[in-house]
């Protein structure tokens, strides 16, 4: 059945689920389970119950299928109901507060997205994000992984974390420098 | 495909089919977008209506002119600043500014440009508010106890506790340096006569009997010493006794 439906879109598979083609949900998950894995894995360092988390993604995925919008994409649509639900999560088991207020979202900062950057930087991202990851405080933790891993755009992310495109921008370079600085304080090399 | 997760969509999809897990209706997730925007003008229209109000306040209860009284007006004016309503107004624009942030437009918003967006936006309803004259007929309303709501604040601006050291009034009798002034008290059920002792160096000048003034000062029983003293606008249907003028 996967192989037939393979050349539809995401956002197809979606407009049929809406109309009430229940099993079509089966692919959407079946495509997304194992970024939304890995995301969760990333993300939720420390959980154990990775799994209900997933789910629990799904089901709320399910639930509000009515409300998503066939003219945009389905993959940040889906990612915010997971970012949403994988804080919760994390509020679950954190004692303090998962997030400060954000100062990069007082004012515009300018966008500079550069394909040829992301392409020159996510091999020796991907190796750093396995090792240093988990040093670093949940918002940068997580900007790394949409970016460099899930690889959504600026644009995507910030209609994922709903904050403005130029804080994206510079939340994911002040990402880059903590975990370069829990690097050079592991005594690492980029290519360790 | 890992067996753990070949059981997840297992368990999604059965909890589906036995319809334990539904889709909401597009009627829910729209009635949501209506409430939001419901909630959005409800939050603009009453943070306008508060800030019209305190511009109001400032204008009808003539606390302004206590900035142009030395160092003691200055202090007397922020102490006398109607702050509650100011701090309600900024948490107002707060919930509206999150509010806002539900939508894209809002999120995709810088915080500074959001706000000061909201900031505008309320400042210009509430210049608006001021122009229509909303606040003079609920004060006219509130004066002949027909204001189901608020009726004291609004009472309050026209005839402000004389504790607080301020007193509007009517000038009844002037001589030398001092002079009686009459003032109304609650809603206007009754009138106290004042002895006003003139700030220093200050002299009766142009007052007539009837002129509308404004005494900051120190109040003993029933004689203030003025240390500022400003004439001021009538304010319509407060005074209607005091029309002659001592000539």
């Amino acid at each position: 059945m996967n192989e037939i439906h393979a050349d539809l879109t995401d956002e197809q598979l979606a407009i049929l689920v809406q109309q009430g083609d229940k099993e079509k949900f089966g692919l959407l998950m079946a495509r997304y389970e194992s970024k939304l894995f890995r995301y969760g894995r990333k993300f939720l360092s420390n959980q154990d119950n990775i799994e209900d988390v997933v789910q629990e993604v799904f089901i709320k995925t399910y639930q509000n299928m009515k409300s998503f919008d066939a003219a945009q994409r389905f993959s940040p649509w889906i990612y915010r109901i997971a970012h949403n639900t994988f804080v919760n999560a994390l509020r679950k088991t954190s004692r303090g507060p998962l997030y400060f207020f954000d100062f990069d979202t007082i004012i515009s900062h300018p966008i500079y997205e550069d394909p040829a950057v992301f392409e020159r930087e996510q091999v020796e991202m991907k190796k750093m994000i396995d090792r240093g990851l988990e040093k670093l405080s949940s918002n940068y933790r997580e900007i790394l992984i949409l970016y460099y891993l899930e690889e959504q755009s600026y644009k995507e992310i910030a209609d994922i974390l709903h904050v403005p495109i130029g804080t994206v921008g510079i939340r994911l370079k002040r990402a880059k420098d903590a975990l370069k600085k829990v690097y050079q304080k592991l005594g690492l090399t980029h290519e360790q | 495909m890992e067996p753990q997760k070949d059981k997840i969509q297992e368990n999604v999809l059965d909890k589906i089919r036995s319809s334990e897990v539904n889709m909401r209706p597009k009627f829910y997730h729209n009635l949501k977008v209506v409430l939001l925007v419901v909630v959005v003008f409800a939050i603009l229209i009453i943070s306008s209506l508060l800030f019209s109000f305190i511009i109001f306040t400032v204008k009808v209860s003539g606390h302004l002119f206590l900035i142009g009284f030395g160092e003691r007006g200055l202090v007397a004016f922020f102490l006398l600043f109607p702050w509650k309503y100011l701090l309600v107004d900024i948490l107002l624009i707060i919930a509206l500014e999150w509010t806002l942030k539900q939508f894209r437009f809002g999120y995709r918003s810088p915080l500074a440009y959001l706000l000061a967006g909201i900031f505008i936006i309320t400042v210009l309803a509430g210049i608006l508010i001021n122009a229509l004259h909303l606040h003079e007929a609920l004060l006219n309303q509130a004066d002949k106890r027909d204001l189901p709501f608020m009726g004291d604040e609004y009472e309050h601006l026209r005839r402000p506790p004389p504790e607080q050291g301020v007193v509007t009034g009517v000038v009844e009798d002037a001589s030398g340096t001092s002079f009686t002034l009459q003032s109304a008290g609650m809603f206007g059920t009754s009138t106290m006569l004042w002895e006003v002792v003139l700030p220093p160096g200050v002299t009766i000048g142009s007052l007539d009997r009837g002129d509308e003034v404004l005494v900051a000062g120190d109040v003993q029983g029933n004689m203030i010493k003025a240390y500022g003293l400003k004439k001021i606008d009538p304010i319509p249907e407060v005074y209607p006794a005091a029309s002659t003028t001592m000539k």
